[in-house]
C-alpha cells in the first residue's frame, strides 16, 4: 500500500518549525516574519477565531512554540544550521512526484521513510509520565521550554542572544509591516528569551527524575526484532560494553537510570535491536552524528541546541523519556567541554 | 459602500500568494461513499458546489446566488440548487418568484427527476430549482431520498450545480455538503458565527471520516469522537487519532490521508476591517492545528449597505451593481475556485 504522508504520532506535528509558522521550507525572510505575525496574532487572547476549539493553556503553548520557531528561523544562520540538520529526505515538498520512490515500504513505525518531522515521538501510550493524554493538540511541547534558552546559550555571538541585551532589541513593534526587518527583532522576542535565559539556570539543577518517569513498553508499538546487522553491530559497537539484554531486563534498567551517556544510549539501541540507519531514516539525523553522540564526541556535533535536539530525537526512537535523557546527556555534555557550551552571560 | 476595510496590499490585483492551494489536489476524495454517483459517465454535471456555514443569516444564499450568477457568466451553464429544507429562499436572492414546482415535489415523491423542477431565473445559463416550501416539517430527508436525489443532481442538464445549504448541522445537510466538489462555508467575524462555523466543521469532519470505507475498522472510535462524552474520553481529532493509532497505525495513516482529503473552502463576509479580514486567516490556522485539515480561505467580501437595499428590492447583487467591490470580490473567488480545483468530471471518464 502507498501511503503519501508521513506518519507520526501526532495528528499536527508542531515540533516542526515550518508547520508552526505555516510556511514552505524556501520561505524568504520576509515571508517567514509575515507568517510569524499572522499566526502570532491569531493565538493572541481574545481572538474570536479560538473561540470553543482551542483552550487557554494550548493557546499559550502554541504562542511559545511560535516565539521559539521563530527565534531559529528568522535568524539566517541558526535557520541554516536547523535546514542542515532538520533536511527533509528530498528537497521536494511531499506532494512532488519524486516522494513516492520513498514510501513504498512501510512496515514498521520505524521504518517509515519519508519523515519529515523533526521531533517524531512515540505514541503517548508510551510515555507513563505526567503529560495528561487528553491534551493532545499541544504535542510534546512540554519538553521544549527548557530546550530553548540552551538554544541560545551556547552562541555569544550570534545576534539573537546578543539582540536580548542590546537597547535596539526594544525596537518597533510587532505589528509594523517594516520589510527590512530582519534585524529589528520584535520587543517580546527578545523579552521572551532573557526570560527563558533565566529559566535555564533553574532547569539545569533540577534533579533529573528518570525513575518516575520510565517508559513502559507499548503494545500498540512493537519493537523490532533485532536483525543480522544490528545485532552484529552489538558485537562490534557496544564494545563489550554489554552483551544484548532482553527487553524486560533492559526496561529495568532503563528504569533505574539518571546518568545517561553515549554509550548507555548505544545499548538501549541495540539493546531495542534498533539499527544506526532506521533511527537515521526515523529521525533524519546523519549516521555520523548517532555515532558521535553516542560516543560522546563533542567536537564532532554542532551547536548544543542540535545536539539537544539530536539526543532528545534519538530518545524519542528508543522509546526512552526524552526529556529526562537529553538534561542529563547535555549536564554530561556541557562538563566535558565548557568551552562549546559557555554561556552568554 | 461604507465601511470599506483596506485590503491588504497583497489583495489586489491578480490571485494573491496566501490564497494558494495546491492545484495537483484532487478536489473530491476517490474514498467516498458519493464516489459512484459522482463518477456516473453519464452525467454533464462537471462540478457541484456547495455553500454551508452552520449560522443561519451569515449570507448563505446571498453568496451561493452571486456564485451561481459569476459562474454562469464565467465558466458554462449553471444550475442554483436550494437545499435548505427548513428556510429556501435562494428564488428570492435571485430575484424570482416562488415557482410552483419546487424540491417538495421531488422529496415527497411526486415527481422522480430533478429536471421538471428546473426553472429559468432570467439570467442568461442560469437555472433553479426552489427549495422546498410547502412541507414545513422536512428538516431531515432519508438515506434512500438522499442517495435518489444526489442521482438526479448528476442527471442534470447543466455544467455546474451550486447547492445552498440550510442552517444547522443535519446528517442531510452535512451529507449535502460532502457530496459537493468545492465546499465552502460562510462565516461572519463574530464569535457565534464562528462557533457554528467550528461546529459545521467538526460535524461535517467526523461524518466526512464516518462515510469513508477505508476508515470502517475506526468507525467505532469515530462514532466515539462525535458524542464527546464517550468511555474513552476522545474529545478532539488528535484524542481519536491518537485512539487509532494505539489500535493500529496503518490504520492511522489512512484516517491522516482522509483528513487530508477534506478540504472545505471559507469565506468570511461582511468584513469590515483588517482585523475581520484577518479572522479567516486565524480561522484557518487553528483548523490545521485542531483539525489537521487544510481549510482553504478563498476570500472575503466586504460589508456592503448596498446588499440591504438589493435585498429588499429582491433583484440579484450581481445585477443591481456590476461594478461594486463586493462584486468584483465575488468574481475573484469564482475564478480561482476554478482556477484551484481545475478538476473537470468529463476528464476522468
Amino acid at each position: 500500500m502507498i501511503f503519501e504522508e508521513k506518519i507520526s504520532s501526532q495528528l499536527t506535528d508542531l515540533t516542526d518549525y515550518y508547520e508552526v509558522l505555516d510556511i514552505k521550507r524556501h520561505a524568504n525572510s520576509s515571508e517567514i516574519r509575515e507568517s510569524y505575525l499572522r499566526i502570532k496574532a491569531t493565538y493572541q487572547k481574545d481572538n474570536a477565531a479560538l473561540y470553543t476549539l482551542i483552550s487557554p493553556s494550548e493557546r499559550e503553548d502554541m504562542l511559545r512554540k511560535i516565539e521559539e520557531a521563530y527565534q531559529v528561523l528568522s535568524s539566517p544562520d541558526l535557520k541554516r544550521e536547523y535546514d542542515s540538520v532538520h533536511a527533509k529526505a528530498s528537497p521536494f515538498d511531499s506532494d512532488s512526484p519524486f516522494s513516492d520512490a520513498l514510501s513504498d515500504s512501510l512496515d514498521s513505525p520505524l521504518d517509515s521513510p519519508n519523515i519529515i518531522s523533526i521531533d517524531r515521538a512515540p505514541p503517548m501510550e508510551s510515555f507513563s509520565g505526567e503529560e495528561n493524554p487528553l491534551i493532545a493538540p499541544t504535542t510534546d511541547f512540554e519538553h521544549r521550554p527548557a530546550s530553548t534558552p540552551s538554544l541560545f546559550s551556547g552562541h555569544s555571538t550570534h545576534p539573537v542572544a546578543a539582540r536580548t541585551s542590546s537597547p535596539q532589541a526594544q525596537g518597533p513593534s510587532p505589528t509594523s509591516s517594516n520589510e527590512k526587518s530582519q534585524m529589528d527583532h520584535p520587543t517580546n522576542v527578545a523579552m521572551n528569551l532573557g526570560h527563558f535565559e533565566k529559566g535555564i539556570s533553574t532547569t539545569y539543577q533540577e534533579p533529573v527524575r528518570s525513575s518516575s518517569r520510565t517508559t513502559s513498553p507499548s503494545s500498540s508499538t512493537p519493537a523490532p526484532t533485532p536483525s543480522a546487522t544490528s545485532s552484529t553491530m552489538a558485537s562490534t559497537l557496544a564494545g563489550g560494553a554489554a552483551s544484548t539484554p532482553t527487553l524486560s531486563e533492559l526496561d529495568k534498567e532503563i528504569a533505574q537510570q539518571t546518568h545517561w551517556t553515549g554509550p548507555l544510549l548505544r545499548k538501549v539501541r541495540i539493546g531495542r535491536g534498533i539499527s544506526i540507519e532506521e533511527v537515521t531514516q526515523a529521525t533524519k539525523i546523519t549516521k555520523a552524528y548517532i555515532l558521535a553522540i553516542e560516543e560522546e564526541n563533542y567536537t564532532k556535533l554542532p551547536a548544543p541546541v542540535f545536539i539537544r535536539g539530536f539526543v532528545s530525537q534519538m530518545a524519542r526512537q528508543l522509546r526512552l523519556p526524552a526529556n529526562d535523557v537529553t538534561h542529563s546527556y547535555m549536564e554530561r555534555a556541557k562538563q566535558a567541554l565548557p568551552d562549546k557550551f559557555k554561556s552568554s552571560k | 459602500m461604507q465601511g470599506k476595510a483596506s485590503p491588504p496590499s497583497s489583495l489586489a490585483g491578480d490571485l494573491p500568494p496566501i490564497f494558494t492551494s495546491d492545484p495537483n489536489l484532487e478536489p473530491f476524495s476517490k474514498d467516498s461513499p458519493f464516489d459512484q454517483l459522482k463518477f456516473s459517465p453519464q452525467s454533464q454535471v462537471r462540478q457541484t458546489w456547495a455553500i454551508g456555514g452552520g449560522k443561519g443569516g451569515v449570507g448563505k444564499s446571498l453568496v451561493a446566488s452571486s456564485l451561481a450568477i459569476a459562474l454562469s457568466r464565467a465558466a458554462g451553464k449553471v444550475t442554483a440548487l436550494d437545499l435548505d429544507l427548513g428556510g429556501s429562499n435562494l428564488h428570492t436572492a435571485l430575484g424570482t418568484d416562488l415557482p410552483k414546482h419546487t424540491l417538495s415535489d421531488f422529496i415527497t415523491g411526486r415527481t422522480d427527476d430533478l429536471k421538471t423542477l428546473v426553472v429559468p431565473s432570467g439570467i442568461p445559463d442560469l437555472t433553479l430549482i426552489s427549495g422546498a416550501q410547502d412541507c414545513v416539517n422536512v428538516t431531515q430527508i432519508d438515506a434512500a431520498v438522499e442517495r435518489k436525489l444526489f442521482q438526479s443532481i448528476m442527471n442534470l442538464n447543466s455544467d455546474y450545480v451550486v447547492m445552498d445549504l440550510g442552517a444547522g448541522t443535519g446528517f442531510s445537510t452535512l451529507d449535502f455538503f460532502l457530496f459537493s466538489d468545492i465546499g465552502i462555508i460562510v462565516l461572519l467575524p463574530e464569535p457565534t458565527s464562528i462557533e457554528n462555523a467550528y461546529r459545521f466543521i467538526k460535524s461535517s469532519y467526523y461524518r466526512h471520516l464516518w462515510h469513508s470505507p477505508s476508515l470502517i475498522e475506526a468507525r467505532p472510535l469515530i462514532e466515539m469522537a462525535m458524542d464527546t462524552r464517550n468511555p474513552k474520553g476522545i474529545k478532539s481529532p488528535s484524542d481519536l487519532y491518537r485512539e487509532v493509532t494505539a489500535k493500529s497505525p496503518e490504520l492511522s495513516l489512512r484516517l491522516k490521508h482522509q483528513i487530508e482529503r477534506f478540504r472545505p473552502k471559507l469565506i468570511v463576509n461582511q468584513a469590515r476591517t483588517q482585523a475581520d479580514i484577518d479572522i479567516g486567516f486565524s480561522v484557518k490556522s487553528v483548523c490545521k492545528k485542531y483539525f489537521g485539515i487544510d481549510l482553504d480561505y478563498v476570500g472575503y467580501l466586504d460589508y456592503d449597505s448596498a446588499v440591504w437595499q438589493t435585498v429588499r428590492r429582491k433583484r440579484p447583487l450581481l445585477l443591481e451593481f456590476p461594478n461594486s467591490r463586493l462584486v468584483s470580490s465575488m468574481e475573484r473567488i469564482v475564478q480561482y475556485l476554478l482556477k484551484s480545483c481545475p478538476h473537470q468530471r468529463s476528464s476522468l471518464k
